[in-house]
């Protein structure tokens, strides 16, 4: 039995909605920026798959740009959380109800 | 004091039966799509990294001609503004790393032995020396002081409170 492009999609959608549960169902800012990465990741599953089913190398090319949008999202989400940490002395999400600085 | 994270389970999951609807609704859409054709892949490419490398900086002319991969797309410019993304990214976060000390900004970046001038270093070194001094002739200064005074006052008030004092220290 080959692996077909079914397979890969479905691969991508559980990586999704295990992120999608994290980002649902925890508190900690550090797990949600993981759920993140995970439904980011899931994204840069499907773009590769596809790429390798049209044969086209033009989704690899674009996961590349997501992997260092993905580095990029990280650096500013871990100063966001130092932030958080900082002012309320907790990562917990639903500490800061407010944008007053 | 380090603390493990623990699952918490109850109502906190409850939110989580979304992701898992959503999951089986997807799969059921996936199973109902038919997908023509099989995997393409990369047949008659000798080197996929190469491929991308030259369709990352427009190096169609080192492309070969030949093959099903003369057909990916120019990313030149894509490639110029993630690295602009990636810098602004880096600013960022030094800027929301740094933080503000008695109203001076300290920077992620910066160590405060070299930014501190020596005169305030000097300073910060005599008064850390004066306390440390106070503190431990402080402490001599009472353990000693405390019985001769006991000695020269003669008040009631006075020596109950020395006595008790010594009495402690004793």
């Amino acid at each position: 039995m080959s692996v077909g492009i079914e397979h890969y999609v479905l691969l991508s959608m559980a990586l999704f909605c295990i992120g999608l549960f994290g980002v649902l169902t925890r508190r900690n800012a550090l797990l949600f920026l993981m759920s993140v990465e995970l439904m980011l990741n899931a994204a840069n599953i499907n773009l590769i798959a596809f790429s390798f089913y049209h044969g086209n190398l033009t989704g690899q090319v674009f996961a590349l740009f997501t992997m260092a949008l993905a580095a990029a999202e990280v650096a500013v989400g871990l100063g966001i959380i130092l932030v958080l940490y900082r002012n309320f002395r907790d990562v917990d999400v639903t500490v800061p109800s407010t944008m007053r600085w | 004091m380090t603390t493990r994270p623990k699952l918490r389970l109850g109502k906190t999951l409850v939110p989580g039966l979304l992701a898992v609807a959503l999951f089986g609704l997807m799969t059921a859409i996936v199973f109902n799509t038919t997908f023509t054709g099989s995997l393409q892949g990369f047949a008659g490419v000798s080197s996929i990294t190469a491929e991308i490398g030259y369709a990352l900086f427009d190096l169609e002319a080192l492309q070969p001609t030949e093959g099903p991969m003369t057909n990916t797309e120019p990313f030149l410019v894509s490639f110029l503004l993630i690295a602009i993304v990636l810098d602004a990214a880096l600013d960022a976060a030094l800027v929301l790393a740094k933080r503000e000390d008695e109203g001076q900004t300290v920077a992620a970046l910066s160590s405060s032995t070299t930014d501190a001038d020596p005169s305030s270093a000097q300073a910060g070194t005599n008064r850390r020396g004066n306390l440390g001094a106070a503190t431990d002739g402080g402490e001599s200064f009472r353990s000693e002081s405390e019985p001769s005074a006991d000695n020269t006052t003669n008040e009631p008030g006075d020596g109950a409170d020395t006595a008790g004092s010594g009495g402690e220290s004793a």
